[in-house]
């Protein structure tokens, strides 16, 4: 089943391969593209045509055995296929991404945007793929670390939150008063399961609520049992379909996929990890009235005393949120879901930022913007936080060696902390951390850093204040490339003013129609002038704009991206006359 | 016309093309802007410019297909800078093979560009 799945969208792909013109693009790209696809597809086959090691005994008494090791080996081997077919599939994906930057006819790029939206979904497939067969196999690590579960439950709500688009939907949760505040357990397999559960619950719901209740089951020294209950009044599900839904691939209804997205996965991952974590779980539910999830899970009751808790600046909140605007954030992550939290609450703070886990890209975004603040996951697959950090504060320029660094990290020792000072981190916040916390942590290291910066330049401090008046754009560097030259300057301000407002314009409609295609292109062809006026907030959003149409778009977000993005150029536009008329007096 | 040194100027986005023009022009050059490779091949069939600049990545006619009508239907020696996105080496070599002579990769620094214009005009002077 399994397999074939990822046969007929491997076929999918072949055949749109096929009809692919290369001819016009007579470049590497195209040779790349297919020879990854060979070994792609090679790769799969040799996995699949192997021949079954396992020998058949016909005793009886080996039956039951017999099943349980071909689970194992079915497993095993979707586990190695997965692995293997993801390094071609980024090839794919990337040389896909190379090509479409190359100026294609319109045909060509309908092919290539079929190509790409197949190996994404590819990709998804083989992810979840992995992931379940990691819990089959019972290879899947579980950490026992002491988290805050008021904290997380926060959290999760938060995401769920921005989940929320265009509908009434709302979301309450309750935490009983008897329920502990700290636990010991698996707090990001928690936060996946609830994650996975209420996002669910906010896709089938159009208009209500989704409630969260967690109630304290059992309690001893050693175990404190809590029940976790998700309702929603959502379209329900009947009862014949009811026992299957956590069997893979066995979406309530064939429509109900096409209709909500989603590989299928979704809640057989969930149940294997409420397994695993010695729980289980439930649902009960009526077609038309709604739906609960109870699960039940065992935890280590944690000792509050351990941790180390930091001030919270609660009341000072909203005068520290006002310094933070406009601030640019560096923030090296690789957990999706805190990179979603953090992204979301930057968000929230108008803060503008850049997200990643790569070294490379990172210095890349230090060395052509001015950050203020660097937010750093300390363990991070291929390079870690620390390693990161050694190469920021060996860079040649001073600007950046001297940027603040805070660190990010689920579990603080006594050798971390020895380690950070070693480095060169500045400070550190304990996962999960409140968003008071973040703010704080963000507004003493900014006015720490401006203050050393102002004392040390006021000079070219005084300079660039006249272009930089707000955050919002920047002309210093247009300025110097038009040889200072105002007259050209503001013939380039006007062409950009122009420019934005056939985008917003454009986009509108292409929006309306659907037309991705049109989107994309409208959204390349403005992506220039942002970045030359280094207007970082929009061209944030016009970035975010590019990727969401490289997959299957959701047009509701780009209508929220779009009016983000004229609501962000008002200011924009108000920034650069202000800059402009600024320079004309000066 | 004037004995004014022509430049054509192929770029798609049209505030790099406007400030690169106004930089080029400034610098004592006659540049001739276009973004669509249908009318860089119509100009080209009637006049022969003693530059040509382009960027690599345009619609309909790239870079690419340009430097090649230029130098093997053309057949002219005419120099050509070839403006290429950064991580874009593949290209840029691809585009040398072609027969271009130099090139620049974005964010374009417009004085680095006009030092390499004239580079290149200086050196073709020589050769001719």
């Amino acid at each position: 089943m399994k397999i074939n799945n990822l046969l007929s969208l491997l076929e999918q792909m072949e055949s749109l391969l096929s009809e692919f013109s290369f001819e016009e693009l007579s470049s590497a790209e195209a040779t790349h593209l297919k020879k990854s696809f060979q070994t792609f597809k090679s790769d799969l086959q040799i996995k699949i045509d192997a021949p079954n090691p396992i020998p058949e005994p016909s005793k009886e008494e080996h039956l039951i055995k017999k099943n349980t090791k071909k689970q194992s080996d079915e497993s095993n081997i979707i586990a190695n296929v997965s692995h293997e077919i993801r390094t071609p599939l980024n090839g794919i994906i990337g040389f896909t991404d190379l090509l479409k930057e190359s100026k294609l006819n319109s045909n060509q790029l309908i092919n290539v945007n079929a190509i790409q939206t197949a190996s994404n979904s590819l990709l998804e497939l083989v992810n979840e793929l992995l992931e379940y067969s990691k819990l089959a196999s019972g290879k899947e690590v579980f950490q026992k670390i002491e988290f805050n579960l008021f904290g997380l439950v926060r959290d999760v709500m938060f995401l769920c939150n921005t989940l929320v688009v265009n509908k009434k939907v709302e979301l309450i949760s309750h935490i009983s008063d008897n329920v502990p505040e700290f636990l010991i357990g698996d707090p990001s397999k928690l936060t996946q399961v609830l994650l996975n559960i209420m996002g669910n619950a906010i896709k089938f719901v159009e208009k209500g609520e989704v409630s969260l209740n967690i109630t304290l089951s059992d309690s001893k020294k050693e175990a404190v049992q809590l029940i976790f209950e998700i309702t929603d009044n959502g379209i329900g599900i009947s009862k014949a379909k009811l026992n299957q839904i956590f069997k893979p691939y066995t979406q309530a209804d064939s429509d109900t996929s096409s209709e909500y997205g989603g590989t299928g996965l979704g809640l057989s991952i969930v149940k294997q990890i409420v397994e695993n974590l010695n729980g289980s779980i439930h649902v009960d539910s009526n077609l038309g009235e709604g739906t609960t999830f109870k699960f039940i899970i065992p935890f280590t009751p944690g000792n509050d005393k351990l941790i180390p808790i930091q001030p919270i600046a609660t009341k000072k909140s909203t005068k520290n949120l006002k310094s933070i605007v406009g601030l640019n954030i560096l923030v090296f992550e690789d957990n999706d879901l805190n990179k979603r939290l953090i992204e979301q609450r930057l968000k929230l703070w108008k803060c503008n930022m850049h997200i990643t886990e790569n070294a490379q890209e990172g210095i890349h975004v230090l060395e052509n913007q001015t950050i203020d603040v660097i937010l750093m996951d300390l363990r991070m697959p291929i390079m870690n936080g620390f390693e990161i950090t050694k190469l920021i504060r060996n860079n040649n320029s001073q600007r950046i060696r001297q940027i603040p660094i805070i660190a990010l990290t689920a579990d603080y020792t006594v050798r971390d902390q020895e380690k950070c000072t070693a480095y060169g981190i500045n400070d550190y916040l304990l996962k999960p951390f409140s968003p008071e916390e973040l703010l704080s942590k963000i507004v003493l290291h900014k006015n720490q850093f401006i203050d050393i910066e102002m004392v040390k330049k006021p000079l070219k401090k005084q300079k660039q204040e006249k272009f930089n008046s707000t955050k919002l754009v920047d002309l210093t560097k247009l300025y110097e490339d038009s040889d200072e030259d105002m007259v050209v300057l503001i013939d380039l301000v006007g062409l950009f003013k122009k420019n934005a407002s056939e985008f917003i314009l454009n986009a509108e409609q292409q929006i309306t129609d659907k037309d991705k295609e049109g989107l994309s292109f409208s959204a390349h062809k403005i992506k220039a002038g942002v970045l030359m006026v280094k207007a970082n907030s929009l061209a944030n959003i016009v970035l975010r704009i590019q990727n969401e149409c490289k997959n299957s778009p959701d047009f509701k977000h780009l209508e929220y991206l779009h009016s983000r993005f004229v609501s962000d150029y008002k200011e924009v536009n108000k920034a650069l006359d202000e800059v402009i008329s600024n320079l004309k007096n000066s | 016309m004037t004995n004014q040194t022509s430049i054509l100027l192929a770029e798609d986005d049209e505030l790099l093309a406007a400030l690169l023009r106004h930089r080029l022009e400034k610098g004592g050059y006659q540049v001739l802007v276009s973004r669509d490779g249908k009318e860089v091949k119509e100009y080209l069939s009637q006049t022969i410019p003693d530059m040509i600049i382009c960027d690599i990545m345009m619609p309909y006619f790239s870079g690419m297909e340009l430097i090649d009508f230029v130098r093997n239907e053309l057949k002219l020696n005419v120099p050509i800078i070839i403006i290429s996105s950064a991580g874009n080496e593949e290209n840029v070599l691809n585009a040398f093979e072609l027969g271009a002579n130099d090139f620049l990769s974005k964010p374009i620094s417009p004085s680095e560009l006009l030092v390499r214009v004239a580079k290149e005009l200086k050196k073709n002077k020589f050769e001719a």
